[in-house]
């Protein structure tokens, strides 16, 4: 009851000092709203870097030097394409394909359209356009897709083909008015062995170049090859990974079929396999640009983590002496009120009321802020710690008033 | 029987070279209806036995009695908040609360209802000689007399039988002073209180029914001298 008498004049009358502790209580609790924001703001941040900054992997020769003509066995493309994947002709739970993304292949044969096999003629079977560089922007001779027809060719099985514009001319279309090579194709000009019919490819698309390449999907030339050679030989192979943050795990699979670059060239040994079986590629991993990006955002993440508790100090320190100094300033008025025979319970009564009144409102503005802004909601355990720590202050304030210097604080002069 | 007694009071307190002893072996009975006044040099005890009789200090030793009863028996803060009032030098008015309001205070802090406290606030108002126009108004914009007329008020509506004044006339001029003294006269004479009045001012003395004088913690009645 005098609890409540003695609040009502006093914050009728002196509202610019409970609104002084008002917006201290929302300012504490607002700033560690938006520090944890912040705090959640890095670590999305992370997991936003390892989902967007492409980590790539190109296999190479074992100097890793050499990133075309490779001559990549079946069986280390099999590892990048197949949905199964065994070890040791034991089949693992998980293939190694479902590791990488957006496999970039090329196998090539020589084709003969009609006069003979010639270094010049080369067939390439892409699995997708990025992996024959002549054929990307950056070349200056991009493909010109016909109608009905985009880059998506080279992931399919169809008989499709990108042929030099210069070829395109020397070709007559059917009465659909479409454009078809026939062609032959052996591994090399003078192998003995070719395909024994005739391959019908349609043309969608040219490029503009002075070679007589040929470009099909992947799949054409991989049966071409095993018709032809009995296996699959590949010339390139670079894929992205699929999940960055499966990259270490990732790692230890490679290393159980690539050798690092070894500028020595010594190979490195299969593990677990007989000395003369040495790994003929080895992979390198362009993970520069996620390592620089995750290590300055941790760098950020852990200065954050460090300032978390000291600023989580000071501001239970500042709730204390805001506390303790917002009664401290009365300690006259409280002595007055004791003297008057206000138990000692009340008077720390009025301490802990009034500071809860003026830190509710605080909250509800920090907490307005916080959604105004968008940013993290309020700390709870924060909270929670500014106002013990203002409850601590006040009521100290209101004992060190009403204890023992009480009467001192009373016969003081004004 | 005395409504205020001393019986062998005795109060020490350490300053930071030294142990003062500030009341020594106080031994006196004080009854309702007389107006006393306590005098001395600074320094020689007068704060300390009126804080020791107000129950905010505690003796070493001896006690003070409240019709017969030790008031470390007694509860202390019922005693200052229904039996007994302080009046201070500095007035030790509620800075934000107004006249009437002030003199509410001690009233609410009773379990008195706003309608009566407001009621008993401004008879006791009335009483020392403030009418309407200062119960809206705050500490601030009173004189000195007139705010320790509000602090007289306050004890007078709680119906304070013992009134312990510490200076009430120290910090006011020679007519307000007079008009003050006037009125604990009163209180003592007319409503019956026993009022005890620490005072350097021999005006105060001279009104009074009967001075003590303190020396270095002793007490006796001036008259003894």
């Amino acid at each position: 009851m005098i609890i409540g008498f003695y609040e009502r004049t006093r914050l009728k009358r002196a509202p610019w000092q409970a609104l002084s502790l008002v917006l201290l209580v929302a300012l504490l609790c607002a700033f560690f709203a938006f520090f944890e924001g912040f705090l959640q703001q890095k670590e999305r941040d992370i997991d936003t870097a390892y989902d967007v900054i492409p980590v790539t992997l190109v296999l190479s020769n074992i100097t890793g030097t050499q990133t075309d003509h490779l001559e990549i066995f079946d069986y280390e493309i099999d590892y990048f394409l197949s949905e199964k994947y065994s070890v040791r002709a034991v089949l693992q739970p998980r293939a190694f394909s479902t590791y990488v993304k957006d496999v970039r292949l090329k196998a090539s044969m020589y084709y003969n359209a009609g006069s003979s096999f010639d270094e010049q003629n080369q067939l390439f079977g892409l699995t997708a356009v990025e992996a024959a560089p002549a054929l990307l922007p950056v070349s200056g001779a991009p493909v010109a897709y016909l109608d009905g027809f985009d880059a998506s060719l080279f992931a399919s099985s169809e008989p499709l083909c990108v042929v030099p514009a210069s070829m395109l001319e020397t070709l007559m279309p059917d009465a659909d008015g479409i454009y078809t090579v026939s062609l032959t194709a052996r591994m090399a000009p003078k192998a003995q062995k070719e395909s024994a019919e005739k391959t019908r490819l349609r043309v969608a698309g040219t490029y503009q170049t002075d070679s007589q390449a040929i470009y099909c999907p992947y799949s054409i030339v991989a049966a071409l090859q095993v018709e032809v050679n009995g296996f699959i030989v590949g010339d390139s192979l670079s894929a992205t990974v699929r999940n960055n943050r499966e990259l270490d795990e990732f790692r230890v699979l490679l290393a159980r079929h690539f050798a690092e670059p070894d500028p020595s060239g010594k190979g490195t040994q299969l593990p677990g396999a007989s000395t003369h079986f040495i790994m003929q590629h080895s992979v390198t991993i362009h993970d520069e640009a996620l390592r620089a990006t995750l290590n300055a955002l941790n760098r950020n993440l852990q200065t954050l983590y460090r300032l978390r508790p000291i600023f989580a100090f000071i501001e239970v320190a500042i709730g204390a002496i805001a506390g303790f100094f917002y009664f401290h300033v009365r300690r006259r008025e409280l002595a007055v009120a004791r003297s008057l025979g206000t138990r000692k319970s009340q008077v720390v009564g009025i301490g802990v009321i009034e500071t809860l009144l003026v830190y509710l409102p605080g909250l509800a503005l920090a907490a307005a802020a916080s959604i105004f802004t968008g940013s993290a909601a309020l700390h709870i355990p924060i909270a929670i710690a500014v106002l013990l720590s203002m409850e601590a202050g006040a009521a100290a304030a209101c004992l060190t008033a009403t204890n023992g210097n009480g009467i001192r604080i009373l016969r003081e002069v004004e | 029987m005395s409504i205020l007694s001393a019986q062998e009071l005795c109060y020490s307190y350490k300053t930071k070279y030294q142990t003062v002893q500030a009341v020594k072996d106080v031994t006196c009975d004080w009854e309702a209806g007389v107006f006393y006044a306590l005098v001395g040099k600074s320094g020689s005890g007068k704060t300390t036995l009126l804080s020791l009789l107000a129950g905010l200090e505690k003796p070493q030793s001896g006690c003070v009695l409240v019709d017969g009863r030790d008031l470390r028996e007694l509860d202390v803060d019922l005693y200052r908040r229904s039996r007994a009032s302080v009046i201070y030098q500095s007035y030790n008015l509620f800075p934000l609360m107004t006249v009437r309001e002030n003199v509410m205070y001690p009233l609410k802090l009773a379990g008195v209802s706003d309608a009566d406290a407001r009621t008993r606030a401004q008879d006791a108002l009335a009483r020392v000689g403030l009418n309407e126009d200062y119960w809206k108004r705050l500490p601030a914009m009173l004189s000195g007399g007139e705010q320790q007329r509000v602090a007289i008020a306050r004890t007078l509506a709680v119906g304070a039988e013992i009134i312990l004044a510490d200076e009430p006339t120290g910090n006011l001029d020679t007519e307000n002073s007079s008009q003050i003294v006037q009125l604990l006269a009163r209180l003592a004479h007319e409503e019956h209180c026993c009022v005890l009045v620490v005072t350097h001012d021999p005006e105060v003395a001279k009104v009074a029914d009967i001075v003590y004088r303190m020396d270095s913690g002793h007490m006796k009645e001036a008259a003894d001298e």
